[in-house]
């Protein structure tokens, strides 16, 4: 069977800005995965996939077609085909190709991300047989995936389709006809109504969406004819950007700056004759999640220099930058007990993100003391961390 | 950025955008003028192509003063990215909004 893989545009920018329309995910599962299972349900077992946009991703998500029992071939042609055009030259198979812009036993002329298209999927959710295993119907109408926990306070008015590892803030009203991607995370006092929110999609506190598509900094929304990037990471985001110069690139640039500024060592040990404390004081913190993801370790060694102010007192950690334990920007690192008290799922999020030698908290002037403000801010940076909020606050701790 | 004022209301014209980069220069720039002459302010929004929450911080900062003098905050053809945010943080609740 030929399916046809959409272009963008004319799909709207804030299906296609980050991935091949195809590959939207909905009701918890891209686009073309639906149509792979539904046709390979009925007997389908090999599959010629035209890519025209970006071919590369559509070949990444597709591997072999193992995945579903199938065979696939993917077929990189420069322009989106019509459906009318002649395939023979591809496959002699006699089933009519199809376009994946919608789900596949959804019958309609929708123009794909239209406000009637997200309204026919929600009258066409996925079978009993075909709903991913995790999404459990909690009350009629209202399917939530593994592992999302709610506060006691959220509304949820059916039909929703929210999807696995996907937090919410106190006193969300969700609903109705509302469908939530996985690991989307919306901040207390959120509303969301008769829209679709994509995967690891960050939606400030106190917003509202209706009638709308968000896909992480992306907005279309129907009542005001927008499709948009909104860049402004407080309010809407990606989730799980990367954070800024944490790559060789941030790490070279430590190590020329720790070499030009390596006289601070000096400086150190005459200011701990001056002031009786030793020149440098060693610190133990637990790891955060990304880098104990990462290598295993649950433990981070890092050091001060006790006896300088401000800033300066932090420049033995660009030796952990150059070791890639810190990044330039992230949140302050913490010690066992420390960890152990962060309470709530919100402030638990502080090790979320790495450490860094700058953090947001530093911005705002609450570092050290483990104060509620430090604990805010930091799981507020772990929660919308990405690279316009890390350079920001790079720029702002150096130069203000 | 024009300021202009008409009777008891002043008047904002051609700003392009209201971001965190000139978010400080605007209210300074806005609370010089608001003397206690004047009641009411009108943004006119229609050349805005960037906002953030920073600049609508600052609206909201200026909205307070105008609602002490019991006046009205008017955002005037906001263009499609201003009325977007407006609309997410519900402040198209708080200005009034026109379109003409």
């Amino acid at each position: 069977m030929i399916l046809i893989c959409p272009e963008t545009p004319p799909t709207p920018q804030t299906l296609g800005h980050s991935h091949p329309a195809a590959l939207v995910s909905i009701f918890g599962r891209p686009l073309l995965e639906h149509f792979l299972m539904h046709y390979a349900d009925r007997g389908i077992t090999h599959f010629d996939v035209i890519a025209s946009d970006r071919p590369d991703a559509v070949r990444k998500f597709l591997g072999n077609g193992e995945k579903w029992g199938v065979t696939v071939t993917i077929h990189a042609w420069k322009e989106e085909p019509g459906l009318d055009k002649d395939f023979s030259n591809l496959t002699k198979d006699s089933e009519q190709p199809a376009r994946v812009d919608k789900l596949p036993w959804m019958n309609t002329n929708s123009t794909m991300g239209s406000e009637n298209w997200f309204k026919d999927c929600l009258k066409n959710p996925p079978t009993k047989n075909m709903i991913r295993p995790d999404y459990v119907e909690s009350k009629t109408g209202i399917f939530i995936g593994g592992h999302s926990h709610f506060p006691e306070q959220t509304t949820i008015i059916p039909p929703c389709y929210i999807g696995a590892q996907v937090k919410l803030g106190n006193g969300c009203s969700i609903g109705p006809n509302v469908i939530i991607e996985d690991e989307a995370f919306l901040e207390s006092g959120c509303e969301v109504r008769e829209s679709l929110i994509g995967p690891s999609t960050y939606i400030g506190p106190d917003l509202t969406i209706d009638r709308s598509i968000v896909m992480h900094d992306w907005v279309l929304d129907w009542s005001i004819g927008t499709d948009h990037q909104i860049s402004d990471p407080l309010l809407l985001g990606n989730k799980n950007s990367e954070p800024v110069a944490n790559g060789i690139l941030g790490r070279m640039i430590a190590l020329i700056i720790f070499i030009l500024l390596c006289p601070i060592v000096i400086i150190a040990a005459l200011a701990s004759l001056r002031t009786g404390k030793p020149v440098i004081d060693k610190r133990k913190a637990v790891s955060p999640v990304p880098y104990k993801k990462l290598t295993g370790r649950s433990n981070i060694n890092y050091s001060e220099f006790p006896s300088l102010p401000g800033y300066l007192r932090r420049y033995p950690q660009l030796w952990s930058i150059i070791k890639g334990e810190f990044k330039w920007v992230g949140n302050r690192p913490l010690n066992e007990k420390e960890a152990d008290m962060l309470e709530s799922e919100y402030e638990k999020m502080w090790l979320d993100a790495s450490y860094g030698l700058f953090s947001l908290a530093d911005l705002h002037g609450v570092t050290g003391n483990f104060s509620e403000e430090e604990k805010l801010h930091s799981s507020f940076y772990a929660a919308t961390q990405g690279k316009e909020s890390d350079k920001n606050i790079l720029l702002k701790c150096i130069f203000s | 950025m024009e300021l202009q004022r008409v009777n008891d209301t002043l008047n904002i014209s051609g700003l392009k955008q209201l971001t965190a980069a000139n978010a400080d220069s605007f209210q300074s720039a806005v609370k010089n003028q608001l003397t206690p002459d004047i009641k009411n302010l009108v943004l006119h929004a229609d050349d805005i192509d960037l906002m953030d929450s920073t600049g609508l911080g600052v609206m909201i900062i200026i909205h307070k003063t105008i609602s002490q003098h019991e006046g009205v905050t008017t955002i005037s053809n906001p263009t499609n990215i201003v009325l977007q945010l407006l609309k997410m943080t519900r402040l198209n609740q708080v200005f009034k909004i026109v379109t003409t």
